[in-house]
């Protein structure tokens, strides 16, 4: 076969030297022929005349040979591709038309598979790729799959890797405050000493770890650029991790960020990780394990090993992380299997809107093709009578069709590979607010792939049913079947009004959606918390007095108050309550007494809490729920009981005295909204419930959060010292939001201007192809306007049908919408009127434009044309 | 050197068994098979060459340019490995063929009722 194809290509790719080797041969034979019968006595003239009549017709066997060598539907197919090339260049305004609609699709289509492609399907640049591997055990109680070990058997992997396995490595993702040419959170990951060797990546200064090295840093590429402001004496510097000094050892090669899915900034052995954290090291199973299997090796055998040591070590477990089995899967990106599948669930619904649009996109493109085919219907019967069967024909229909797909998947793959990674970073730049990297979106040959497959399945569906239809009427060949003709141009014209009616429905649909979730996303921006989360930053450590004194010592710091729980990034905290006969839910907040100093909540009635009120069974409450629970009076004096449960902390429960109303807050999650049932328990820094320390700053710059986290890291370098931002924590929560409205408006404007451009495109073509008909109408005495208005008529009913099919079908999916969420706004004028109308409006328009030339027909040219 | 007198699908076998004897051109193949039937095979000559471009294809015959007797410049055939294995092959094929053909032209009454 391969060697066949060899010939094939070199026939093909020496097109010259095949044809003239063929001449010649063909000529020698003749020539030996010709001595052979002089030999016998015939004269040179005779001789030359009979071996050219034995011979025979030399194109034939020419025809043949290439025949037989498998050029002929090679010839056939250039042909074919230079006919389809000149007919669309001859049409250009159809041509660029049918190309942006569907390259617009594609780029649509390409982002998303590039950002899919990103996080599951690239691959690190490591050696032995197709042999890595992650461990996973099989819990006992439920069969669900177990991505972390315990450290114990972690590291008794590593120390007898069972024999399918080359290596194994220990991982773990980790954060820890670095203080360096800048002090910040940073992500990395902990890992055993021989990360690099087994991975086979060699750093690009300086060195991997030495086994059992501790004190050592290596720095990621990023790494080195975000916390070393890439200094080129990086190698052999000193860091503070977790208030411990590291001295930097090497710097990885750009390309490698680790195996996780974010980007690693640092690597530490995972000895040193130990030393950090020691009460991370208990039983639960938190580290990865990975490796490389060997050569011979199969995954179900390494499992079946790795089974025997996961239900072996049972004894030593928890009985929640006891293992029935284990499996050996082979890693193909970034992400862990079990977070591919997860990925998987929350792409599904994001694929089926971008879906729409290639349908919408493939609809608009069927009908224009429709109208074209149609316009060609003389060419074709042409062909036919000369003798090309239905085969041909549709082939080359098809032909044409394709190279409209290839032009729009170059378009499109274009239009993506500009804006997939700045879509990428407009999407999750709130991470970076979180000190996390990600990784760059590239697009590459594997995008095209797709993105070329979608345009050929696309062309292949946009062009099928119209070439199906155009070829009808010569099923037989030859001359053309009446009956199926005329039946051929009434199914046209139905299919092209139906698909019309289907992309400006799916328009429609497309449009109130992405309106609606961008109205709730300006509901969800403009939505006032109380305070103002840009002077405000939470520090997530049990707090002390210590923490305290050293806080307020920084010049930035304002005030402090411990918290049980922060604003906008802790929810919950309900409570069961009496007040009166009454029994009802309330959200407790457990705040020191300088709480709303601090979050600079005024005061409405009562006085302001002090340091005596701590413990003092006094609690302050919010103005919505001194409405609800008394309404119309003074809550001032009033009462509310705390009875004994298992959400109080000891000595909680009891009756308090409402000593204080304050204004209301967003006091939980932003989507929460404000608290209505917020009730403040003052209790003194350091009590069980508290968990951390709301700051008040000036202002929460890059400096004021650099020395809040130097300050943290010299008090408890044994904390995590998580601070948070309230403007990061609430830019983190608005991202959905943001990316859901970015996405569904590009989506339905993209769908506007598909369906406008395509009406316009399949209006222009109509009106082209009727121009006989519509001079006809002219010549006998019709004016411009009424033909304006009869070719408008047409368009203004199917948008009318659109409308029809959209704006149900949009409230029905807003209804569902609903049911899912009662925060979200599911009517909205603007939406389900506004942007229908202008889709009519601007639709009508793009039918208008092409429909005004019919006024400038001259009825005696367009009849002469005929 | 006529019309073709050969059997549908026996043209292949014949070219094949020519270019074992030996490298050879095309004319020089069509003189092989006619001298060996004497004279009694006439391969129809315009369909000699799509055979032979058909058998390179398949990997069963290759072919190199050279210069002939006469000092002419021609394409010599040749067989492969598995043109080989085919020949023989279907050279088995045929002669089971013709045994099978002969028994049932040879075939007396006496004998089927047998």
């Amino acid at each position: 076969m391969i060697a066949r194809l060899k010939l094939l290509w070199r026939a093909w790719r020496h097109r010259g030297r095949f044809e003239s080797e063929l001449a010649d041969e063909l000529a020698f034979h003749e020539a030996a022929r010709r001595d052979d019968l002089m030999a016998q006595g015939l004269s040179p003239r005779d001789a030359a005349r009979q071996s050219r009549i034995e011979l025979g017709m030399r194109e034939l066997h020419r025809d043949d040979c290439r025949r037989a060598r498998g050029l002929d539907w090679l010839d056939t197919a250039a042909r074919d591709l230079r006919y389809a090339f000149r007919g669309l260049r001859r049409n250009p305004g159809y041509s660029l038309t049918a190309v942006w609609v569907l390259g617009a699709a594609i780029a649509a289509n390409g982002v998303l598979f590039a950002l899919y492609n990103a996080y599951a399907l690239q691959m690190p640049p490591l050696a032995r790729a197709e042999r890595w591997v992650s461990l996973q055990g099989v819990a006992a109680q439920d069969g669900r799959g177990i991505d972390g070990w315990s450290p114990a058997d972690a590291d008794e992997l590593l120390r007898d890797p069972p024999a399918p396995f080359e290596g194994l490595y220990w991982l773990r993702d980790i954060r820890l405050p670095v203080v360096a040419n800048v002090s910040r959170p940073a992500y990395g990951e902990a890992v055993s000493t021989n990360y690099f060797d087994l991975l086979g990546v060699q750093p690009r200064n300086g060195r991997g770890f030495h086994e059992g090295e501790t004190g050592s840093v290596v720095l990621s590429h990023v790494g080195w650029r975000v916390l070393l402001d890439a200094a080129p004496d990086a190698v052999g510097r000193q860091v503070e991790m977790a208030g411990r000094r590291f001295t930097v050892i090497g710097v990885a090669p750009p390309g490698f960020t680790g195996v996780t899915v974010s980007s690693a900034l640092y690597w530490i052995a995972k000895d040193d990780f130990h030393a950090l954290r020691p009460a991370d090291f208990g039983d639960t199973p938190f580290i990865d394990v990975g490796g490389f299997l060997r050569e011979d090796a199969t995954p179900e055998q390494a499992a079946a090993s790795l089974a025997a040591f996961a239900t072996g070590r049972n004894a030593q477990r928890a009985d929640d992380w006891r293992l029935s089995a284990a499996r050996v899967l082979p890693r193909r990106g970034y992400l862990r299997p079990g977070d591919i599948e997860e990925l998987k669930s929350i792409a599904a619904p994001i694929g089926i809107a971008f879906a729409a649009l290639l349908l919408v996109a493939a609809a608009n493109l069927a009908s224009l093709v429709l109208a074209r085919f149609a316009a060609r219907r003389k060419e074709l019967a042409v062909r036919a009578a000369v003798g090309a069967p239905r085969r041909r024909l549709l082939w080359q229909l098809f032909t044409e069709c394709g190279l409209l797909a290839v032009a729009a998947a170059l378009l499109g793959f274009a239009l993506a590979a500009l804006l997939a990674d700045p879509l990428h970073q407009a999407m999750i730049g709130a991470l970076g607010e979180l000190s996390i990297e990600m990784r760059e979106v590239q697009v590459d040959a594997r995008v095209f792939g797709y993105g070329l497959a979608l345009a050929l399945l696309a062309a292949l569906t946009f062009g099928g049913v119209p070439a199906w239809l155009a070829t009808a009427p010569w099923k037989r060949g030859g001359a053309a079947d009446v009956d199926v003709a005329s039946m051929q141009r009434a199914a046209q014209s139905r299919l092209r009004s139906a698909l019309m009616v289907t992309q400006l429905g799916a328009s429609v649909v497309l449009l109130v959606l992405a309106s609606l979730i961008a109205a709730n996303a300006r509901v969800a921006e403009s939505q006032a918390l109380g305070y103002d989360p840009q002077r405000l930053v939470a520090l997530r450590i049990p707090p002390d007095a210590r923490m305290r004194e050293a806080l307020l010592q920084l010049p930035q710091v304002q005030g402090v108050a411990a918290v049980s729980r922060f604003p906008l990034m802790m929810s919950g905290g309900a409570v069961d309550a009496r007040v009166g006969e009454r029994s009802l839910p309330l959200n407790l907040r457990r705040v020191e007494s300088t709480y709303f100093d601090v979050m600079d909540l005024p005061l409405l009635q009562g006085r302001a809490l002090r340091r005596g009120d701590e413990g003092a069974r006094v609690v302050a409450i919010s103005r919505r729920t001194a409405e609800r629970l008394w309404p119309g009076r003074n809550a001032i004096g009033e009462r509310i009981e705390l009875p004994s449960q298992e959400a109080l902390e000891e000595g909680e429960a009891g009756r308090y005295e409402v000593v204080a109303v304050v204004e209301d807050a967003v006091t939980g999650l932003f989507i929460g909204g404000v608290d209505g049932s917020a009730v403040y328990l003052p209790e003194p820094a350091g009590a069980p419930a508290h968990r951390a320390w709301l700051v008040r700053v000036p202002d929460s710059t890059r400096a004021t959060l650099d020395a809040l986290l130097r300050t943290c890291v010299a008090i408890a370098p044994q904390d995590d010292c998580d601070l948070m931002p309230l403007r990061t924590a609430l830019r983190f929560q608005h991202t959905p939001f943001l990316v859901a409205a970015t996405v569904a408006t590009a989506l339905g404007w993209t769908a506007l201007a598909i369906s406008c451009v395509g009406l316009y495109g399949l209006v222009s073509y109509l009106v082209q192809s009727r121009r006989r008909e519509l001079g006809v109408r002219l010549a006998l005495g019709a004016r411009s306007a009424q033909v304006i208005r009869h070719v408008l008529s047409h368009a203004a009913r199917q948008i009318a049908l659109g409308l029809a099919v959209g704006w149900p079908l949009a409230f029905g999916i807003s209804r569902l919408a609903a049911s899912v969420s009662d925060q979200l706004h599911t009517f909205d004028l603007g939406s389900f009127v506004g942007w229908p109308l202008l889709l009519a409006l601007l639709a009508l328009g793009a039918a208008w434009i092409p429909a005004r030339r019919t006024a400038t027909i001259a009825p005696t040219e367009a009849l002469r044309e005929e | 050197m006529a019309s073709s007198n050969l059997l549908p699908g026996t043209l292949d076998l014949l070219v094949l068994k020519a270019v074992s004897l030996g490298a050879e051109h095309g004319y020089g193949v069509l003189q092989r098979i006619q001298r060996a039937s004497k004279g009694a095979l006439a391969v129809e000559q315009g369909a000699l060459y799509p055979a032979l471009f058909r058998l390179e294809s398949q990997g069963f015959i290759e072919a190199e340019w050279g210069v002939s007797g006469n000092n002419r410049k021609a394409k010599f055939y040749r067989l492969t490995r598995t043109g080989r294995a085919k020949l023989l092959r279907d050279q088995g094929d045929w002669r089971r063929m013709v045994e099978a053909m002969q028994s049932v032209l040879d075939a007396t009454r006496a004998e089927l009722l047998a």
